[in-house]
């Protein structure tokens, strides 16, 4: 509140408060592993950085382009594999392991989002739950490769030459490096002429293929750069974890994007952040409740939704009004009796 | 190829099939009234099935049972539909869809904690028999389950067919505003559509629990059969959402009895996949033009 009334008077001094404000975030970043209090802790907020990129790109396909998908689990699945399975088995290095993982799930991304251009917003969620129920299955009965449900131990952490990153503040930086470069990449992607072409497709498809907005072609796209970091995060949770295994890449991970997605408020890259911060970070703080997370997460949802079903960080123009408030507002214009009926003219 | 191998597979699938009908019949009304993919669907009927399996266990007599089980699910169709949809209807699409896999999400937890994990035998209230027909070995079991879901199918056919309630569902999922202008009251009968989706639901839920058995998982398995069934059959016709069904358990009974039981779902989504890229309104879904 104060920083908005400073900058409407005081433009040198919102400059300089925001710099200050950024200059503190950049700090306690740098030396996060120096204040937090346990590896338990660091090895939660490393968490979050890996969910960063998912759900940047989760609200790259969901929030700016308006396509609900509910496939993304397996995306970061396939990378988890891709990258574990190069290095385990070929002896990659993991930077390679690292980039093929993304471009591995980026031509899947392509795969799929191709059919799904045929279809409709609900049978799009629909062709996109089958993917991750044919990648679930495929990683659950390959056993020759994926080991089946046992599950891939041991993978190695990542390394760049001599440099390997084997403890949680190494892998820290790491991961905080990549987490940092998606978001300045979905930054620049959607404050481009292609985010402004999503966001009208998300708006209004007729609308803005008549003005020559080419809809496969954008979706496809935002498909494939939500599939490639998505490939990245598995990448970078296959070499935290130190295991892959089926168990991590089901329907429920995808949903848990989507709710984070949603909550942090779609159409807002800031948002996302906060959305994967607060539902790994709060069933962290609150571990007496952990057998009830995911019955609190759905009473959250289903008051989130009726309430401010654009999210914390979200502008209501993305979904739209609260329907609960216009109902409220409706309510009290009935009853309001100073304003009669409008006048038939 | 064994043909006796091939009818047995075929009769399992019929046997699935019919109940895949029952549930997707009651899906297809409900998803037809608002237009909304409705995750909590199977989770309703999963509760309800649970609280069928807990009367069961008590003196009360199996008839009243089930009937008291059917009327829970109707009430907790209608209580869903109260707390998660109303407030939502006129929001864009994404929020009703969350709001609905948010009461999925609510309902599977609330009946974890009270039933747990585990997956249980359903108490057997039709004697299992083997039948044989010459070579062929048919279960009792299966041609009750096919007699009871087809002849709850059909009731409910001649229900949204033939009374005043069902013209006014039609009506209803056509277009709400004209309906309104004609004197309908059309949140009540979308009441009516929720109540009537959970009772039929629960009724194929303990068709479904007798033939398999009874988990929390089964509820989103059932969503997305029963909506899988829809898309095979086109969705908002009665006739294709019972179709859909009947393909949906032999197409089933035929994967896992020919090519693999562990890819069986895999296959499932995969065959729904290929029909949405050919046909992307279903096999007897019509091509609407969008209106702008």
């Amino acid at each position: 509140m104060m920083l908005t009334r400073l900058s409407s008077n005081h433009p040198t001094a919102a400059i300089i408060l925001r710099s200050l404000a950024y200059g503190v975030g950049i700090i306690i970043l740098m030396t996060m592993p120096g204040i937090v209090p346990s590896a338990y802790a660091l090895h939660t907020i490393i968490t979050i950085i890996i969910y960063i990129p998912l759900v940047l790109s989760q609200n790259l396909i969901t929030g700016f382009t308006g396509m609900l998908t509910m496939g993304q689990a397996a995306f970061y699945g396939l990378g988890a594999y891709t990258s574990a399975l190069l290095v385990m088995r070929f002896g990659t290095p993991w930077p390679i392991a690292f980039l093929a993982a993304g471009l591995v799930t980026a031509v899947f991304g392509i795969v799929v989002g191709v059919p799904c251009l045929r279809v409709g917003s609900d049978y799009l969620t629909l062709m996109t739950i089958g993917f991750g129920v044919i990648f679930s299955a495929v990683a659950t009965n390959w056993v020759e490769v994926t080991r089946g449900s046992m599950g891939i131990p041991g993978v190695p952490p990542a390394s760049i030459g001599p440099l390997v990153f084997n403890t949680l503040p190494k892998q820290y930086y790491l991961y905080l490096i990549i987490a940092a470069l998606c978001y300045f990449f979905m930054y620049r992607l959607t404050h481009s002429h292609i985010g402004r072409a999503l966001m009208a497709i998300r708006e209004d498809e007729i609308a803005a293929s008549t003005l020559g907005i080419n809809l496969s072609y954008y979706k496809v796209l935002a498909f494939t750069f939500g599939a490639l970091w998505a490939g990245f995060a598995g990448s970078m949770l296959a070499h935290f974890l130190a295991f892959v295994g089926p168990q991590s890449f089901t329907l429920d991970e995808s949903i848990l994007h989507v709710e984070m997605a949603i909550l942090g408020g779609l159409g807002s890259l800031p948002g996302s952040v906060i959305g994967a911060t607060i539902l790994i970070g709060l069933p962290q703080i609150f571990q007496d409740l952990y057998q009830y997370r995911m019955l609190i997460n759905g009473i959250l949802l289903l008051i989130l939704m009726a309430w401010r079903p654009q999210g914390i960080m979200g502008k209501s123009a993305v979904v739209g009004q609260s329907a609960l408030g216009n109902s409220l507002k409706g309510l009290r214009t009935r009853l309001s009796p100073k304003k009669g009926p409008k006048e038939v003219r | 190829m064994d043909l006796n191998y091939l009818i047995k597979q075929l009769i399992n699938g019929l046997a699935a099939g019919s109940i895949y009908a029952l549930i997707a019949v009651g899906y297809n009304m409900v998803y037809g009234i608002l237009g909304l993919t409705n995750f909590a669907h199977g989770d309703v009927y999963m509760f309800g099935t649970f609280i069928a399996f807990s009367l069961l266990g008590t003196r009360f007599p199996v008839p009243v049972a089930i009937l008291l089980a059917c009327v829970a699910g109707g009430a907790l169709g209608m209580l869903v539909e109260r707390v998660a949809y109303r407030p939502v209807r006129n929001a864009p699409r994404v929020v009703p869809i969350i709001s609905a896999l948010a009461a999925a999400l609510v309902l599977r937890n609330v009946a974890q904690l009270i039933w747990g994990t585990e997956t249980m035998p359903f108490p057997a209230l039709v004697p299992a028999q083997t039948i044989h027909l010459g070579e062929i070995d048919v279960n009792s079991l299966q041609l009750v389950i096919m007699a009871i879901a087809l002849s709850l199918t059909a009731v409910f056919a001649l229900i949204v067919r033939k009374t005043k309630i069902g013209k006014a569902t039609r009506s209803v999922s056509q277009d709400i505003p004209a309906s309104e202008l004609m004197g309908i009251n059309v949140n009540e009968v979308i009441t009516y559509v929720y109540f009537a989706g959970g009772f039929f639901g629960v009724a194929g839920g303990i068709l479904f629990a007798m033939y398999y058995a009874i988990w929390i998982g089964m509820g989103f398995l059932g969503t997305m059969n029963a909506w899988i069934a829809c898309i095979i059959g086109g969705i908002g016709s009665l006739e294709g959402a019972f179709t859909g069904g009947i393909l949906l358990g032999v197409f089933q009974a035929l994967a896992s009895g020919y090519i693999s039981s562990s890819y069986r779902d895999a296959l499932t989504y995969a065959l729904v996949m290929i029909i949405l890229i050919v046909r992307p309104k279903g096999i007897f879904g019509r091509q609407v033009a969008e209106k702008v």
